[in-house]
């Protein structure tokens, strides 16, 4: 069964670098550069220290330095949990002996942080303003499949890491108790001039 | 025919990507180095949305378009750069990658933090001309009377510095309310060392009743105007003087914990000058002693004004102007020509008639 699971993962795969194989070599160029490390992590990054810095009002600004904190809270659970999975979904198959033979076969599965990552920190954002969470859900969501089709991420992985990003981002933005040591946080930041 | 330049720089990454402990050496250098040229543009672009010039780094707020052009350039010149990089050099792992943006997020602040820093001192260095004033000397008060052209008598207004800011350049609002021919006798606090809150008020009578009897002024249109924590004191000044006509407070503090800390304080000062001000405010005696907020109800029927950066809130209560502003000043109100037309024009309607 586990064997069927693990041929069925790497399967989607084939699907769809197969699909990328297809594109212009311009188009895959481009994939190719979104899905590495920097261009969304980056862009991530800069999304971030503009909702900190950029409010017009303190009011604006302590909301959105709120949304930063949750959204980064967010996202380093999110991130560990994947991490965990992926770990516990490999040692589930570690043992299977006939998958090295497999088309399109990339290790074993991980779990994708970075989609888990990306997502928790769009749903959190998502909460507090939906046009910011749907400016980083869709940033993530195209470097998850730019990951995808080069090859990087198996499809199901990166499924896994979104569906565990939105749930622990949407749960961690509704929790109201958490503002109090949050707020604690910004009077700190506040008191160093930097919030 | 000379090799283009470019090619050496295209053939040392070429070679760096051969040994594979100076080639990531050299990729996380690389993205670190294009995430800080990104960063400082989105700084740049953070500083405008917030109007922090104390983060805007190296272009002043003034001119927008301008700004919005360079930070998209800057951010255009990451992404350029990431994507030309990639084809020269294997990007970072993952987790390295994550490591050189964040540092290279922070360098960007320090950078902009000091850049911004030596900026707007080199700008200060540019302070309004105004014309002479005459220097005033009456016991321990020192003073300087800038007078209006043309014959009295004319209102005189008391305009109380900060204390614990006493070198304020308040160079513009004394022209403007000049060119609205009030006479201005500007405090100087400088003279005075820890001063306590009874001196102070001393001081403050002392200097209305100097003005009323100024022979081209109009002893019965006699009015306070204070910034920051001098609001504070021009508003107990004019509870306890019933001669005082008029008292306009410039974003006084009226509670013992000071509005417009953090970021707002970067409104108008680099980050080491919005930090110092913000300890002198939390080591002054002053604030918590001079409780303005207890004094205003005994002011009315005169007119009594303040005016404040926060746009929530009425515009009146129980006699009180409230002048509501869309700028975060708290710290120097009297640098920004909205405020300082503000005041003038409220001191038009109530003490020049």
């Amino acid at each position: 069964m586990v064997e069927g699971v693990l041929r069925y993962y790497v399967t989607a795969l084939c699907f769809v670098v197969a699909l990328y194989q297809d594109l212009p070599v311009l188009v895959q160029q481009v994939l190719t550069f979104v899905a590495g490390p920097y261009a969304v992590p980056t862009a991530l990054a800069m999304s971030l220290v503009v909702y900190w810095f950029g409010g017009k009002t303190m009011a604006d600004r302590a909301t959105g330095q709120r949304a930063v904190l949750r959204g980064l809270m967010a996202a380093c659970v999110a991130g560990g949990l994947a991490v965990s999975v992926g770990l516990a979904w490999q040692r589930w198959t570690s043992e299977l002996q006939v998958v090295e033979g497999w088309a399109c076969w990339r290790g074993l599965p991980s779990g994708c942080p970075a989609a888990a990552v990306g997502f928790a920190l769009g749903a959190t954002f998502w909460r507090w303003n939906w046009r910011q969470g749907l400016w980083i859900c869709a940033a993530t969501g195209m470097w998850i499949v730019a990951q995808a089709c080069c090859g990087v991420r198996y499809p199901l992985d990166a499924l896994v890491g979104t569906v565990l990003g939105v749930i622990v981002g949407w749960s961690l933005g509704s929790i109201s108790w958490l503002d109090r040591p949050l707020g604690v946080f910004i009077r700190l930041a506040r008191w160093l001039m930097l919030a | 025919m000379e090799p283009w330049p470019g090619c050496a720089i295209i053939w040392a990454a070429a070679t760096y990507r051969m040994c594979p402990m100076l080639d990531t050496t050299m990729s996380v250098l690389v993205y670190a180095a294009l995430a800080f040229v990104a960063a400082v543009g989105a700084l740049e672009l953070a500083a405008l949305r917030g109007g922090l010039e104390g983060l805007a780094w190296p272009l002043g707020l003034r001119r927008r378009r301008l700004v919005y052009l360079f930070a998209s350039l800057m951010i255009a010149l990451s992404l350029c750069g990431g994507m030309l990089a990639g084809f020269l050099i294997a990007p970072p792992s993952p987790l390295l990658s994550a490591a050189a943006i964040l540092v290279a997020i922070g360098l960007a602040v320090v950078v902009v933090i000091v850049g911004a820093a030596v900026r707007l001192r080199w700008n200060r260095r540019h302070r309004l001309e105004l014309q002479e004033g005459k220097p005033v000397e009456v016991g321990p008060l020192r003073a300087t009377f800038y007078q209006p052209e043309g014959k009295g008598p004319v209102p005189g207004l008391c305009l109380l510095p900060d204390p614990t800011a006493p070198g304020d350049d308040l160079g513009r609002l004394i022209q403007t309310l000049m060119q609205d021919r009030v006479a201005v006798l500007l405090f100087d606090w400088q003279s005075l060392r820890n001063a306590d809150r009874l001196t102070l008020q001393g001081l403050v009578a002392v200097g209305v009743s100097h003005l009323a009897r100024w022979p081209e002024i109009d002893s019965k249109r006699v009015g306070l105007l204070g910034v920051g924590l001098g609001g504070d004191l021009a508003l107990r000044g004019a509870a306890m003087d019933p001669g005082v006509a008029a008292v306009l407070a410039m974003e006084p503090v009226l509670s013992p914990r000071r509005p417009g800390m953090g970021l707002d304080g970067l409104g108008d000062f680099s980050w080491f000058e919005a930090g110092r001000r913000a300890h002198r405010w939390r080591r002054s005696k002053l604030a918590r002693e001079l409780e303005a907020l207890g004094a205003i109800p005994c002011i009315p029927p005169r007119p009594v004004a303040v005016l404040t950066g926060y746009l929530e809130g009425s515009d009146s209560k129980d006699g009180l102007d409230i002048l509501r502003m869309s700028i975060a000043c708290s710290f120097a109100p009297a640098a920004h020509t909205v405020a300082v037309m503000r005041v003038a024009d409220w001191f038009k309607e109530h003490l020049v008639w």
